[in-house]
């Protein structure tokens, strides 16, 4: 069964400066996890990806990973 | 018709925003908090009421970024990256942006709308995918307070059971 991460941990706003939670859901080469994979509602995957990108043009994050 | 006339003055709207930045790494240590009063103070300014904040911390830029500075190009892989949440009026925002723009010292900032609570989670995992809990209904799920306010007294998740966990998660 898929869950929700998100929902099942309550949580609300996914902040881009998390980013330990935020690399959970990105692949190798740094890119983003398809929903099908994680399980993730369309909503969360929304708030999800806005956090990657916020993070990525912060230096947080790569935007692309060898 | 009437034009109705708004005269509750009380209910100005204001908004919970953050700040992240990034300072330049040629700013040592001890120069640190001095330069970190004078950017609080700038946007203090404004008229913001400040809630939280987290000093800056050195950390290695997943790539290389550059600004311009004095017309010349300086490249960076090292930064301070720091942030600020405050309370602010939303038509503040602009002059906001263009202090922190015109501060030689960020090499980029980003302001984001964000909510009062802390938004930072500890990373908790639900335990009953892994256990094969098929049932759809989260039964043991070790969740935060309200509003993803971590507890002090919950013990931070090794790396390792983060790592299982999520995998678990992935598997379709």
């Amino acid at each position: 069964m898929k869950q929700d991460y998100f929902a099942a941990n309550n949580i609300k706003y996914v902040d881009y400066k998390d980013v330990e939670l935020l690399k959970k859901f990105l692949n190798q080469n740094a890119r983003m996890i398809a929903r099908k994979r994680t399980g993730v509602s369309a909503k969360s995957q929304r708030s999800l990806s806005e956090a990657v990108k916020r993070a990525r043009f912060m230096g947080l994050l790569p935007f692309v990973a060898k | 018709m009437e034009p109705v006339e708004n005269t509750n003055e009380d209910a100005k709207t204001t908004r919970i925003y953050e700040v992240g930045f990034l300072f330049v790494p040629t700013i040592t240590e001890e120069a640190l908090a001095t330069d970190v009063g004078a950017l609080k103070d700038s946007i203090g300014k404004h008229g913001v009421a400040f809630i939280s904040e987290e000093f800056p911390k050195a950390i290695e830029l997943a790539y290389t970024m550059d600004r311009t500075i004095d017309h010349k190009r300086q490249k960076y892989d090292r930064a301070y990256f720091g942030w600020v949440k405050f309370e602010a009026d939303p038509e503040m925002l602009e002059s906001i942006k263009k202090t922190l723009e015109a501060n030689d010292k960020i090499i980029r900032f980003l302001i984001v709308k964000t909510v009062r609570e802390n938004t930072l989670s500890r990373h908790t995992f639900s335990r009953h995918n892994a256990n094969g809990n098929t049932d759809g209904k989260p039964k043991t799920v070790i969740s935060n307070d309200e509003g993803n306010t971590p507890s002090a007294e919950a013990a931070p998740a090794t790396e390792a059971e983060i790592d299982k966990q999520i995998e678990a998660l992935v598997v379709e």
